[in-house]
């Protein structure tokens, strides 16, 4: 059985006794540059490009053949301007802080100023910035701030509008990935709501906004989907029949609780992440939304499951109220959970290789119960994981698996 | 209804527009400005404050709240008598160094602003010296330190060792807070108080300078 055979056949509620795996997969179960550098060298496989097509999160593209020494079952493809607006067609050698040689992508020419600090600039202003000795952009400037009527919103960053080029590359990934890899076929496609408003207007702004000017974040919320759409309609006309899972994320949780209440969400946000996800499932049955989103989320997954989520990420266990059993008994019927295998917040706390084994197999056990689960570690592992410990973690995931597919447990 | 109890309901549900109008009119009436602080504001705060930790509020409506307490304080600044009859205590408050989120630290403030106190905020990607620096000065009740990354953790160890290393560190109580924080590692790093989320953390300032 390939990857993409037992992944299809999970989703036809024909894998019972068997889980899938993801590392890689997409944007949240992957890891650091710097992590993946010290996981090439373990692995003995240096000689794999380390290419940062997340510049935000600071991840690489995997290569498949690490994916699948690992046990992985997913791939993805994802737009050419991922971040920042940047192209990344073409890429460009360069080096992490600590000098191992890695790629960016060719229009990524940070700005180094007098403090150490590097800068992104987007139509010739700065965008995104990332301190001295930090590990990660952070997004300086907010163009919708100043916004009070809906004419102001054509300020929404044009690049939320994919090119036909773009398009038209992105389908080509998708068919090359189908290609040439057995692997589940992932699309990278975002669709961000809250968190694309939340960069557009800052985040106080937009909290402000979405409490007392519901009228104005209607009508952006309703152009920012219209976007979207266009990017769907033409990315899955040309190669949706070659995709397995279109990867969807925005942040609804914190760690204590939501961040917005559920009746706000079923009023502001819900909808539109309907005519989305209706559109995919209509004119693409065989397609399932993954949907990533962190935090404390309990209350408003039967919200999320109505609004078409099949596949919810990272169930974050350490979130309160997200108990891994309760979260299987109450939900996993109904959803593919994809994560919670291995809670990264706290993986510095199991200081063992055999501590870190048992912390999986305990959560494996539970989430891998009567099959539909995908696992993978909650979020990506940051740069000071070292990598005896990634490996152990999907070692222990394959071990299982097998076990289970013999009956052994 | 009351002038102050019109304040205290147009602050709880953030109305912006109607606060700096309803307290002309309250002082206009005659009304104390440390009355309409207290009772009309921090009050309505302190209520707010207390449905979002029961989760019957979220930070939008917590947000708006703490944004119409403070176009009320601007119509009052002026009215208000020395500084020492009406701000409960100091903070100086900052994200780590190489950790630029602010959310969080910037929610925290306004709740701590809306309990009464003045807070100095260092910003993010605060070097260990500015901390220092700001809590040296002798009127600084509590010092903050936010941390959201597992990786800069140990800046904010970092950060606390070097503030607990001051000479005039029992003049002051330190704070921290951020995702990956949590009690057990606020013990080990040397800090006063954590807290969870930016309600009690104003709860925990106003308890902390309390005598």
């Amino acid at each position: 059985m390939t990857s993409r055979e037992r992944v299809q056949k999970m989703f036809r509620g024909e894998l019972k006794n068997s889980f899938a795996i993801s590392i890689g997969g997409m944007a949240n179960d992957n890891m650091s540059a710097y992590a993946y550098a010290n996981l090439l060298k373990y692995l003995g496989m240096e000689e794999k490009p380390i290419k940062i097509y997340d510049l935000f999160q600071f991840i690489p593209l995997m290569d498949v053949e690490v994916i699948d020494r690992l046990g992985g079952d997913f791939v993805h493809a994802q737009r050419p301007r991922y971040r920042f607006n940047l192209d990344q067609k073409e890429w460009r050698p360069g080096t992490l802080h600590d000098g191992t040689p890695c790629y960016y992508p060719a229009e990524f020419q940070p700005i180094r100023t007098e403090d150490g600090s590097l800068y992104v600039e987007m139509d010739g202003e700065r965008y995104a910035r990332m301190p001295k000795g930090g590990l990660y952009f952070d997004i300086i400037r907010h163009p919708l701030e100043d916004a009070e009527e809906v004419e102001d919103l054509r300020l929404v960053h044009p690049a939320v509008r994919m090119s036909d080029e773009d398009i038209e590359y992105t389908a080509n990934q998708i068919e090359d990935l189908y290609q040439n890899t057995d692997k589940a076929v992932v699309l990278l496609f975002a669709g961000q709501l809250i968190e694309q408003a939340q960069r557009d207007f800052g985040f106080e702004e937009f909290y402000c906004k979405l409490a007392i000017e519901k009228e104005l974040m209607h009508a952006y919320f309703q152009m920012v989907t219209d976007a979207y759409l266009h990017n769907l309609e033409g990315i899955l006309s040309r190669a949706g029949e070659k995709l397995d899972v279109i990867w969807f994320c925005d942040d609804i949780g914190t760690q204590q609780t939501l961040q917005i209440s559920v009746p706000m969400y079923k009023e502001m946000i819900k909808p539109y992440e309907k005519q989305m996800w209706d559109y995919i499932h209509q004119n693409y049955p065989h397609i399932r939304i993954l949907f990533h989103c962190c935090g404390a989320i309990f209350d408003v997954i039967p919200e999320l499951i109505d609004a078409g989520v099949d596949l919810l990420n990272p169930v974050q266990i350490s979130a309160k109220g997200m108990d891994p059993e309760r979260l299987k008994e109450t939900y996993g019927k109904d959803i593919i959970f994809w994560g919670g295998g291995t809670d990264t917040q706290n993986l510095a706390n199991l200081t063992t290789v055999e501590e870190v084994e048992e912390h999986a197999r305990h959560l494996l056990e539970i989430f891998s119960k009567g099959g539909n689960y995908v696992f993978s570690q909650i979020h990506n592992f940051q740069a000071d994981v070292p990598p005896e410990k990634i490996v152990a973690i999907f070692d222990q995931a394959k071990k299982y698996r097998e076990k289970l597919e013999a009956g052994e447990v | 209804m009351s002038k102050i109890e019109e304040i205290f309901a147009a602050v709880s549900a953030g109305k912006k527009k109607q606060v700096p109008g309803l307290v002309q009119q309250a002082l206009e009436e005659g009304i104390a400005p440390e009355v309409i602080l207290n009772e009309g504001m921090i009050q309505a705060m302190n209520e707010v404050g207390e449905r979002f930790r029961l989760e019957q509020i979220y930070v939008p409506e917590m947000l708006v709240a703490a944004r119409a307490m403070k176009a009320g304080v601007e119509v009052l600044k002026p009215y208000l008598g020395g500084e020492s009859s009406t701000v409960r205590g100091k903070m100086v408050m900052g994200t780590v160094a190489g950790d630029l989120h602010d959310i969080g630290k910037n929610l925290v403030i306004l709740m701590i602003e809306s309990a009464g106190f003045e807070v100095v905020d260092l910003g993010v990607d605060v070097p260990i010296a500015d901390f220092v620096a700001a809590a040296s000065a002798p009127d600084v009740d509590l010092v903050g330190l936010s941390a959201l990354l597992t990786t800069t953790m140990p800046a904010l160890k970092d950060s606390v060792e070097a503030l607990n290393a001051m000479d005039c560190r029992s003049r002051f109580q330190i704070m921290v807070g951020g995702a990956p924080v949590t009690q057990a590692f606020a013990n080990e790093i040397g800090a006063d108080i954590y807290t969870a989320d930016a309600a009690s953390a104003a709860q925990a300032a106003r308890k902390a300078v309390q005598h």
